[in-house]
């Protein structure tokens, strides 16, 4: 497929490793993949706090960044900035945009679990780790089923994937409950945000795994910030990094 | 004070719309229904009768009496020893112990059984006592309050109450205590 | 130091004792776990929240119609009818009924409309002794204190705390925090308050229009106990309490416990379709801003609700700041969405991580996580924004719409962090570097590392 690479902002000038990886593992398994150049944040830094107007600037020129060139699927590693990229690009009710784009914007795990999947075989990786489902990705992309819904058959597409990983020991913490990150949140309400994050980061400790592996740099980067300041022995991995050493 | 119709003029411009009754209907619970009333009933606090022959509910009652308790029944062939035609207020039985009750409905799901006003003497027997006996079959279990709700003989016009097990509440510390203003225990017997 | 007047003040209080808000958010997890045992039981359980949401949903399309028919329903069935605009006509309607037959003592069960419209202290200020029944009520009346959730009032306090309020309030032993015997205490105490009022008031959990009944919902008894001995009874209730017929009120009856607490159903569901013979039942129906917020579709489903506080028990966010941290006098997702559009709740729109975990609890599916995440915008729109917002909301968009722009501002934002002492460098942090280190800043971005290793 040929698929163009959205880096949100945050794992562009935070995180480019997690980029670098994703753009590797894609092209590993045969993808013709390019970066459209004059990417913008999708938006949801400022929609989250309701300045859907003030955000439109950033939207439209992401947009158009995105449809420099045709492409069959728009990936990126981050589901946050998915549902909020989707969402605000529907909302400037540009038909273009809203045709041509929201289609085909995937979040990585959806993409190798619904579109194309991984058939290559991959390489041990002897790690235990505990899986991050993250809010938006979790709930409102649909990567697993929720705790709060009752369902015949639980899925998890995150945990599939993972699962393709030989030797790859997957734990997860007791329960799917936010990680206290919210956008805005953590500087807005922070006292609750940093107990939030503290409690999420014991509740993968608890599982025993070595690593926290995560599909929502944001998440990442707020328990990152927790373990740092309390120097625990914890990794922390996007999954693009895992996929990436495994091929 | 407001008329009614000023009221509900303030509800024209509701923005909701269009949208039609669905379906009520759900599914019935097939499984053995007197195991799982008797589960139920149980596991909300309640208690189950130690006999289907309405002679040891008899028995039961006769003992209480005998050690002094005060046994209200309004159920056909069991006699306690308050007349329910000397009940003239509801505060005349704030020294019930007993109320002994019929009920024509029992709701497996939840171990609770109707007992309405077409049954009582006046509404307050079922809560005021200290202990509650509802007298059912077998045959008016029923699986879940769906199909209860559509057995009820009259609700216009009527009092009426599903019971499930005694009073209770969890108000401290989420700690479950029972009995809390009604009834302190609550026990089913099914009669033949 | 000043009085806190944002939500993330005040949580910032009840943060500081972590023993205790573990032990509160391990309170509420308890009635979310007890929840899912039921839920999960029951396989039908998504069906059942659609059938509820889509069955609210006719309500609310036809509230007039169906408000109407209660009415005349309830009017044949011999209790009378009363129109309430606001809450200040909620509370002269109960006064005058309350006057008018020399009532002086009033006992109630739990209400969420008494407290939104204050009614205990207007009819106090009359002369009318009211005595709340329910346990957690009775609790915190004693105590002076709101509710800090919608079904269990007190799970805020500790078994000790209580202990001491009913030592100075009701004679009990000073040492003894047994929760058995605390309640029974109450039991005993309450009994001669049932019996000595001369009025009762209920809330109303479902008013069957068709039938012309309401349905009061307990585990105490108390509504029950108060409304069978007294010769008066006021049932009071919001307009979205409606429900078409039996069927809808049997499907919320099925759901309303399990969601709430985890119970297959709460002790008494009481259906009250007539007054006791030689008494009065009377009927106040409430409007107090419900017309208004159902004139607005990204507000009215707000009033699907069916007040099971599930959406509390699982709110990340509630369950570290308690109750009593929010503006509004319901809180959690359900109190956000009703009034955090309304300036008087300005800050806890922002009270939530937007999880969406509240959505999915919702027996009726209310859009809770949408509903605030519309509150915000409306507040945005209105340049209101707290917590400094509206500073610095512009200034962002102007620098995330360039990528230049954004690439000249982390830059600096890189070297006056390497410039700056650990300390400043907190400060410039904000609220992240409380609990965090800052990100560590890589060498280049990918941008950078693209242009250098893939040419373009």
């Amino acid at each position: 497929m040929k698929i163009a690479l959205f880096i949100p902002c945050l794992v562009n000038h935070y995180s480019p490793h997690i980029a670098i990886d994703t753009l590797a593992l894609l092209e590993k398994v045969g993808h013709d993949v390019y970066y459209p150049e004059g990417q913008t944040c999708c938006g949801q830094i400022l929609t989250n706090s309701g300045c859907h107007k003030e955000a439109i600037g950033t939207v439209e020129a992401l947009s158009k960044s995105l449809l420099s060139e045709p492409c069959d699927f728009i990936v990126a590693p981050s589901a946050s900035c998915v549902v909020a990229l989707k969402e605000n690009i529907e909302r400037l009710e540009n038909q273009e945009y809203t045709h041509k784009l929201v289609p085909k914007i995937y979040e990585l795990t959806e993409f190798l679990h619904d579109i194309c999947p991984i058939s290559e075989s991959l390489k041990n990786v002897n790690k235990s780790v505990s899986m991050q489902m993250s809010c938006h990705g979790l709930r409102l992309l649909h990567l697993a089923t929720p705790s709060e819904l009752t369902v015949e058959k639980p899925f998890n597409k995150f945990f599939d994937i993972l699962k393709l990983i030989p030797q790859l020991d997957i734990r997860k913490p007791k329960r799917d409950e936010c990680c206290g990150f919210g956008g805005s949140f953590c500087i807005d309400e922070s006292d609750i945000s940093g107990k939030m994050s503290i409690d999420k980061v014991n509740s993968h400790l608890a599982t025993g795994a070595q690593a926290i592996v995560a599909y929502d740099p944001s998440c990442m980067m707020s328990l990152q910030g927790i373990i740092d300041r309390n120097k625990i022995e914890l990794e922390v991995l996007h999954i693009s990094s895992l996929l990436n050493q495994a091929l | 004070m407001t008329s009614r119709d000023s009221f509900l003029a303030r509800f024209k411009d509701t923005a909701i719309s269009g949208h039609a009754l669905p379906s009520l209907e759900f599914a019935k619970i097939e499984a053995p229904l007197k195991e799982l009333f008797s589960e139920l009933l149980i596991k909300v606090g309640g208690q189950l009768g130690t006999s289907n022959k309405k002679q040891a509910l008899q028995n039961f009652v006769d003992l209480q009496i005998e050690d002094g308790y005060q046994v209200l029944s309004l159920v056909n062939g069991i006699k306690g020893n308050r007349n329910p035609l000397e009940i003239t207020s509801p505060h005349q039985l704030s020294d019930i112990d007993y109320t002994i009750t019929p009920s024509s409905i029992a709701v497996a799901e939840n171990g609770s059984v109707w007992i309405d006003e077409e049954q009582l003497i006046t509404r307050n027997s079922v809560f005021i006592c200290q202990h509650l006996i509802a007298v059912t079959s077998v045959n008016n279990i029923v699986g879940t309050l769906n199909e209860a709700i559509k057995k009820i003989n009259k609700i216009a016009g009527n009092w009426g109450c599903f019971v499930s097990g005694p009073s209770k509440t969890a108000d401290i510390e989420q700690a479950l205590v029972i009995g809390a203003h009604g009834p302190m225990t609550m026990t089913v017997w099914l009669i033949e | 130091m000043a009085d806190p007047t944002s939500h993330a003040e005040r949580s910032a209080i009840f943060i500081r004792n972590e023993e205790r808000v573990d032990w509160h958010s391990e309170s509420l997890l308890n009635l979310r776990d007890k929840r899912d045992i039921q839920t999960k039981s029951l396989l039908e359980w998504e069906k059942m929240r659609e059938a509820a949401s889509q069955m609210k949903m006719n309500v609310l399309s036809n509230i007039s119609d169906y408000l109407q028919l209660f009415a005349d329903k309830c009017t044949d069935n011999g209790m009378v009818v009363h129109w309430a605009v606001d809450d200040k006509e909620h509370n002269d309607i109960i006064a005058k009924i309350l006057q008018d037959r020399g009532k002086t003592k009033l006992i109630k069960s739990k209400s969420m409309l008494t407290e939104e419209c204050h009614l205990v202290p207007h009819l106090e200020s009359l002369g009318i002794e009211c005595i709340e029944s329910d346990l957690g009520e009775r609790i915190l009346q004693l105590k002076e204190e709101a509710p800090s959730h919608i079904v269990v009032p007190a799970i805020h306090l500790k078994k000790e705390e209580i202990s001491q309020l009913f030592h100075e309030k009701l004679g009990t032993d000073k040492y003894c925090c047994d929760p058995t015997y605390l309640a029974h205490a109450a039991r005993k105490s309450l009994r001669e308050d049932f019996l000595t009022a001369d009025a009762a008031m209920t809330g109303v959990n479902m008013a069957i229009a068709d039938q012309g009944a309401f349905v009061v919902c307990t585990n105490e008894g108390n509504a029950d106990m108060g409304a069978h001995l007294a010769d008066l009874h006021i049932a009071v209730m919001g307009v979205d309490k409606i429900v078409p017929n039996a069927d809808a009120a049997a499907l919320l009856m099925r759901m309303l416990a399990r969601n709430a607490t985890g119970q297959p159903s709460t002790s008494y569901n009481s259906i009250f379709a007539s007054p006791r013979e030689g008494t009065e039942t009377h009927i106040v129906i409430v409007d107090n801003g419900r017309s208004e917020r159902l004139k607005n579709k990204d507000h009215a489903e707000v009033y699907k609700c069916i007040r099971c506080g599930a959406c509390m028990n699982t709110c990340p966010v509630y369950r570290r700041s308690g109750g009593h941290s929010y503006e509004y006098f319901i809180p959690g997702p359900i109190g956000l969405a009703i009034n955090a559009n309304d300036e008087s709740s300005h800050s806890d729109a922002w009270a939530c991580t937007m999880c969406a975990s509240c959505t999915n609890v919702c027996p009726v599916k209310v859009p809770l996580h949408k509903i605030i995440m519309h509150h915000r915008e409306k507040i945005a729109e209105s340049g209101h924004l707290p917590y400094a917002k509206s500073w610095y909301m512009p200034t962002t968009a102007a620098i995330l719409k360039s990528p230049n722009r954004l690439n000249v501002a982390i830059k600096v934002t890189k070297i006056g962090l390497q410039l700056l002492p650990q300390p400043l460098g907190n400060i410039v942090g904000g609220g992240w570097t409380k609990s965090r280190e800052l990100p560590k800043m890589p060498k280049q971005s990918f941008a950078a590392w693209h242009k250098k290793n893939r040419g373009k």
